[in-house]
């Protein structure tokens, strides 16, 4: 019966060897299942990684070239933009600023009965803006008379911006009295090559400036109208007593003749934009001081009409003038007994551009001017005189000009003097 | 010679006056055929219509063109640099009894268009 005990001994211990048999039979599954799900694992990651690999490859090949040399450049233009940089800081440095300007001109001049000749002229501008409110200017006359080169001092304005509405002057400034001669005599400006007769040479009436201090300015009323004033207060005109020009008014005042001071201004309107009118006036006592004229008082009126559109209606730019002068001196007798000291001059102007026209035409403007000077019969120099200009202007830029033009005079002197005569005016100018 | 000064006193002044009712029956609106033109602007208002930035570009370049006229032509905005303008329309600004509003309105029209 020993081997019943043994054959349970020995079943007892196979049975657990059996069943950890079959335990480790299992794990071996599970082993070689784990093992395969590896292997399976390890062949998806290979062939992803052989894919990322080959997308690696392709953007290296596809990246841009080295760009260290283009930053080498960028580093250098930077640099150089610094040093233009600088040299420009060192003009725009401070608040005061400075520029030329101004007008030059040519002319050729053959009237009856004079030489027919060459002259030329240089008015050089100087602006000064030291800050908003602080402004000079002062223009240089440069001319060429007989064989002598004269410089002359136009105008020295001092000027300070007060507001919106008022800027105070003083210097020697272009008097606010003819709209002509303040604003439109620059030979550049002016639409023909002479200026109206009341306004420059031996039978002027008007002045071109005055020393003294003035106040003017602008003030808006909407719509485009607007009110333009200018005052002052200025050293005294002073009349001629003897020779030719006895009892015309003489306008160089750089010192005034007697205490008192001329006193004048102008008001303009503005009844549209394109249209104003004026009036002005100066008024001073023009007797030197210990003059045995004693007072006598001399009264300039002026009056004008400026009328300027560039408009698709009529093609082109329309500038229309019109400026009228009355000059009332005291009727005195110089010498010669006495006679009714007033004059008359006055200008009327048309000047047409066809700026709708095409590139040709509208560098040519047409110019007709008509000017006349009225004097006393009784003064020493009584000629009347009409004068009708035509001429045509070829605009070489908007600020060059070449003008040609012919004068008719037609003169009424008591003394049987001819004056101005017919003649061909050509002249060329630039501003600049 | 009184009669024709009477007379070409009258065709002016009928002129003027006449130009004043073209510009009014035209809506008094200054329209500035020299805006195109090579002359008062080389090269540069055929560039600008106004399209683009609107009334109000339209509206200085108006005022420039009409102002500027009253005395002379326009000099183009490219002859001058800003610090010249500064300077050139201050000059201008007394000398032509400008408003502060025409001043203002140019100056920024020219440096913007030079």
């Amino acid at each position: 019966m020993k081997h019943g005990w043994n054959r349970f001994i020995l079943v007892g211990l196979l049975i657990p060897l059996m069943s950890s048999a079959g335990y480790a039979q299992d794990i071996n599954d599970v082993a070689r299942r784990l093992q395969k799900q590896m292997r399976d694992m390890e062949a998806r990651h290979k062939a992803e990684m052989d894919a990322l690999k080959d997308q690696v490859d392709a953007l290296r090949r596809a990246q841009p070239p080295d760009t260290s040399e283009i930053s080498e450049r960028l580093a250098d233009l930077e640099e150089e933009m610094d040093q233009v940089s600088d040299l420009t800081l060192d003009f725009d440095a401070g608040t005061t600023n400075f520029i030329v300007t101004g007008y030059t001109f040519a002319n050729f001049f053959d009237l009856q009965d004079e030489d027919s000749s060459f002259s030329a002229g240089f008015n050089p501008i100087f602006v000064w803006k030291l800050s908003d409110q602080l402004f000079i200017k002062s223009e240089l006359e440069v001319e060429l008379e007989e064989s002598e080169t004269e410089v002359a001092l136009e105008y020295l304005d001092l000027s300070y911006v007060v507001n919106d509405y008022l800027t105070l002057s003083a210097g020697k400034f272009l008097t606010p009295l003819s709209y002509f001669k303040e604003n439109l005599h620059p030979a550049w400006i002016n639409k023909l090559p002479k200026q109206p007769l009341f306004a420059s040479g031996g039978k002027r009436l008007i002045p071109t400036s005055s020393l003294g201090v003035q106040a003017r300015g602008a003030i808006p009323f909407g719509g485009g109208t607007r009110l333009t004033y200018a005052a002052y207060v200025s050293n005294g005109f002073t009349v001629n007593t003897t020779g030719d020009k006895t009892g015309k008014l003489a306008f160089k005042n750089f010192e005034d003749i007697n205490n008192n001071k001329a006193f004048g201004g102008r008001v303009g309107f503005f009844f549209i934009p394109e249209l104003e009118g004026y009036y002005a006036f100066n008024f001073s006592d023009v007797a030197p001081t210990g003059s045995m004229l004693g007072s006598v008082d001399a009264l300039v009126q002026v009056a004008g009409l400026n009328f300027v559109t560039d408009h698709e209606a009529i093609g082109g730019l329309l500038d229309i003038r019109f400026e009228y002068v009355f000059s009332d001196v005291d009727d005195i007798d110089f010498g010669g007994g006495a006679f009714d000291n007033e004059r008359e001059g006055g200008y009327a102007q048309i000047a047409y551009r066809p700026t709708g026209a095409g590139s040709f035409f509208e560098k040519f403007e047409g110019v007709f001017r008509y000017d006349f000077i009225d004097q006393p019969s009784g003064a020493p120099d009584a000629a009347d005189i009409d004068r009708f200009t035509f001429g045509v202007n070829y605009w070489v830029s908007p600020s060059a000009v070449v003008k040609i033009a012919y004068q008719f005079d037609d003169v009424d002197d008591p003394a049987g003097g001819t004056g101005e005569e017919d003649g061909l005016l050509l002249q060329f100018a630039i501003g600049f | 010679m009184k009669r024709i000064r009477l007379l070409f006193t009258g065709i002016f002044s009928c002129g003027g006056l006449l130009g004043t009712v073209v510009l009014c029956q035209s809506g008094c609106q200054s329209q500035s055929p020299s805006e195109m033109s090579s002359l008062a602007v080389p090269g540069m208002i055929a560039q600008d219509d106004g399209a683009v930035e609107g009334g109000a570009v339209r509206g200085a370049a108006e005022t420039w063109s009409a102002t500027c006229i009253r005395c002379h032509n326009s000099r183009s905005p490219a002859s001058y640099s800003d610090a010249e303008w500064d300077i050139a329309m201050l000059h201008m600004r007394i000398q032509a009894n400008l408003t502060a509003d025409e001043y203002r309105t140019i100056l920024e029209f020219l440096k913007a268009s030079n």
